[in-house]
């Protein structure tokens, strides 16, 4: 099990500059560092592989330095699994063999079976990348990763070339798999949800800087930051002390608060004034205007409501 | 231009006082009139093959690559003698309408126009194939809009599409024009004074290495100029390859069709089939001229040359790509591939001018011209860019993910190279052999010049006896030579056709 430690990393190169970047991917745990395109995420994966060497600060693996502005351990040094979007799986190579690429020696060679029948890729071992889908094609990416009995995974983006009606299945599955293998991995996406449903931690990062990371549930009830709180979905942002007093009873003076912490009373809370539903299938998002025009979004699931109606908002 | 900057020697001064005036007038004017009628005719095909549906389209979209197994000194033979007073068709002219010589106007082949039809018979497919890309090439999301605002007129259209093309013909009429620069073959069977015939006289009567560079630099001059106007013409040219909705070719029926059909099958039977046909003719009826042995030792001889030839070319192109993909940053290939925009003439005779001042006043004579050494270097320097793109752009399918994945997997640069871009590369590698050895099996200039005395190509031995006015011994060798040249072009246009898509990553 394999700590990697991100200690005021800096890299600076044209568009691709990522600024002060600090964090620890505990041994066996998963990191999924999320941000908008060009924030940085893939500079960061390439920093961390050894294809970029930091301009200032340290890299290290447990406790050995592997990469800052005077020393840059090639790629091949630091026992690192690549997993891309586009798969890179060998068109010259049958999955069998793409899966013993990875492999160093005849021992991890003898695991291949196995890997590939955990990863449910061992019927595909004759054929050819052309001849089978993205999704499987990630599956033997991730597979010749492990072959490789690389300690740390980096997966850039591995799950958005794949069609949303298997996408979901592929990040449980592997998931699971990581898991059980005790990888320590770092997973680069620009999707909230995939970043929400698979790390013990994440990163956010806009223009090259570290916005906020933490939990998932900290970092999605407890944004700090107006971006970091839009990259995981709707929110209302809060500035009015007067309201936040009463609505929370806190003396804060602003709160980002998501639509499913308010509730509409029937009669208790703050009186407002429903101005539009959108429908979104399993709940509505009813926008509500309160006292000085603020307009408040609402996650429900009543379905009794109409525009104009007066409601009074509360906090679950 | 150090030519220049030393005293004149006598030579040249009468050189310029008699005919380099004409040199320059002759070069100019082939160089212009094939830039005009090579483009015209790649761009007219190009456009009808694109655009439209008619009789024998599928077969003639291929067709009319052809004249590339063509050498245009063998069109120059076969339109030399067909063309001539004495040959076949004016003489059936004259039985046909019983008149004699004096009583019609009849165009004189062996002039700078008629060596123009000639490099231009030769050069078209050039501009044809890339004008057809970039046709091809054009969303129909453009005509869309144009009958959106009511602007679909054909006149429209034609210049819409001509307009977003015109950086892709300039890149095929600049190679037409660099091979008009270069020739020998054409205008010295034809007497037409170029710089290039100059130069070639330089080399075969004269002894004045001054003169013979002076010529040359203002050849390279010439087309240099030429090269900077296609290069300034295509700065932002580029291909669009994820067009989803193409243009669809329109349906042409009934007698537009059919002329259409004729239109197209004009320069493939100028360019191909007719001077193939007058060969064959030449050949059959002249057995008593064969001499077996000489026409294989001369085969031999061709394949030998080119195989090694292009194999050390495509071998350096490897090697310059390779390193390329490993070191960022690395532009030797700029420099480099300036040598296709040399004509051959100029790269052999420069060689040779670096032979005579500079290696054998070391001691070491006939480096050049004792073996195929220096024929080597010369096609090394001729033909490095175009082995060079095609096996830059096979790089550019692998993707760079793939080389990061291998190093993380700790295999070294070498390992890389040897199980992924080799492999991979296949494909590229091979047409790229086939290109280079084709143009070298093809070549003239560099290999009359640079030839050890025992090596005697199918070219030189065509160009030999055509310019000894010994059409039919030349046939035997100018047939085989197309033969050999013909397969070669069948796989290009068949490794064209269909890309090795398994293999696209």
């Amino acid at each position: 099990m394999t700590n990697l430690t991100l200690n005021a990393v800096s890299h600076h190169y044209n568009e691709a500059s990522v600024e002060n970047i600090s964090f620890t991917a505990q041994a066996g745990k998963i990191v999924a560092i999320v941000g908008a395109s060009g924030s940085g995420k893939s500079t960061i994966l390439k920093l961390i592989s050894g294809f970029l060497q930091p301009s200032n600060g340290t890299i290290s693996i447990d406790d050995k330095l592997v990469g800052s502005s005077k020393i840059c351990l090639a790629p091949k040094e630091r026992s690192i699994g690549l997993v891309f979007q586009n798969h890179a799986l060998l068109p010259h190579m049958n999955v069998q063999k793409n899966v013993e690429f990875g492999a160093q020696d005849k021992n991890t060679k003898a695991q291949v079976p196995s890997i590939m029948r955990e990863l449910r890729i061992e019927k595909l071992a004759a054929k050819y990348p052309h001849e089978i889908s993205g999704g499987e094609s990630q599956r033997v990416s991730l597979a010749r990763a492990i072959a490789a009995n690389s300690k740390i995974f980096l997966m850039d983006e591995p799950f958005s070339s794949i069609d949303s009606v298997f996408r979901r299945d592929l990040r449980n599955d592997m998931t699971r798999f990581l898991r059980k293998k005790d990888r320590t991995t770092i997973i680069v996406t620009h999707d909230a949800e995939e970043a929400l449903e698979l790390a013990d931690h994440i990163v956010v990062l806009d223009q090259g800087r570290i916005l906020q990371q933490g939990a998932p549930e900290d970092i999605y009830f407890k944004p700090t930051h107006m971006q970091a709180a839009q990259l995981f979905g709707e929110v209302n942002h809060i500035q009015d002390t007067q309201l936040i007093q009463t609505l929370t009873g806190n003396n804060a003076n602003e709160v980002f608060l998501r639509p499913e912490l308010l509730r509409l009373n029937a009669k208790d809370g703050i009186e407002g004034r429903i101005i539009h539903i959108a429908y979104r299938g399993n709940y509505s998002m009813a926008s509500v205007v309160v006292e000085h025009q603020r307009c408040l979004k609402v996650k429900t699931n009543r379905t009794d409501l109409s525009v104009g109606q007066t409601v009074y908002l509360g906090v679950v | 231009m150090w030519p220049f900057s030393v005293a004149a020697s006598e030579n040249w001064e009468h050189i310029k006082s008699t005919v380099l005036a004409s040199y320059i007038l002759g070069s100019i004017s082939v160089m212009v009139l094939v830039a005009f009628l090579s483009g015209s005719i790649g761009a007219i095909t190009a456009w009808c093959i694109a655009r439209y549906n008619f009789p024998l389209r599928g077969v003639l979209s291929w067709m009319l690559i052809l004249p590339f197994a063509m050498p245009s000194y063998i069109l120059a033979m076969s339109y030399g003698h067909l063309l001539e007073f004495a040959g076949p068709v004016q003489s059936a002219i004259r039985d046909l309408f019983e008149i004699g010589k004096g009583d019609y106007v009849f165009p004189q082949i062996r002039s700078s126009y008629g060596a123009a039809f000639i490099l231009s018979l030769a050069t078209f497919p050039y501009v044809y194939l890339l004008s057809r890309s970039a046709f091809e090439a054009q969303s129909n999301e453009w005509s869309q809009l144009a009958s959106v605002f009511g602007r679909d007129t054909w006149l429209n259209t034609l210049k819409m599409s001509f307009g977003a093309a015109r950086p892709f013909m300039a890149i095929g009429i600049s190679l037409a024009i660099i091979e008009a620069a270069a020739d020998i073959g054409v205008t010295q069977l034809f007497g037409v004074q170029t710089l290039a015939t100059g130069l070639y006289r330089q080399w075969y009567f004269g002894d004045d290495p001054l003169v013979a560079a002076r010529l040359a630099s203002i050849l390279i001059l010439i087309a240099g100029f030429l090269l900077v106007i296609e290069r300034a013409s295509r700065k932002r040219a580029q291909f669009n390859s994820n067009i989803v909705d193409k243009i669809p070719r329109q349906d042409m029926r009934g007698i537009r069709a059919w002329l259409m059909c004729f239109l197209i099958t004009l320069p493939v039977l100028l360019g191909f089939f007719i001077p193939l046909f007058w060969t064959i003719r030449m050949a059959i009826f002249n057995t008593r001229h064969l001499r077996i042995e000489r026409v294989w030792d001369a085969a031999i001889d061709s394949i030998y040359v080119s195989a090694i030839g292009a194999g050390i070319v495509v071998l350096a192109a490897i090697i310059m790509s390779s390193a390329e993909r490993n070191e960022k940053g690395i532009r030797y290939h700029i420099v480099a591939s300036l040598g296709y925009a040399v004509p051959g003439l100029v790269i052999a005779l420069g060689l040779l001018i670096f032979q005579r001042l500079l290696l054998e006043g070391m001691g070491w004579r006939l480096v050049m011209t004792g073996s195929i050494f220096g024929m080597l270097i010369a096609y090394l320097v001729r033909f490095f860019s175009p082995a060079y793109q095609t096996i830059h752009s096979g790089f550019a399918r692998i993707s760079p993910e793939m080389d990061m994945m291998a190093s993380g997997f700790g295999k070294s640069k070498w390992a890389i190279w040897r199980q992924i871009h080799m492999p991979l590369l296949r494909t590229p590698v091979f047409y790229a052999l086939l290109l280079v050895a084709i143009d070298i099996f093809k070549e003239l200039p560099a290999t009359l010049i640079l030839r050890p005395f025992d090596i005697k190509t199918l070219a030189i031995v065509v160009f030999e006896f055509a310019g000894d006015d010994r059409p039919a011994e030349a046939a035997p060798y100018a047939l085989i030579l197309i033969a050999i040249a013909l397969i070669a072009v069948y796989l290009l246009a068949k490794l064209n056709k269909e890309p090795d898509d398994k293999f696209n990553s």
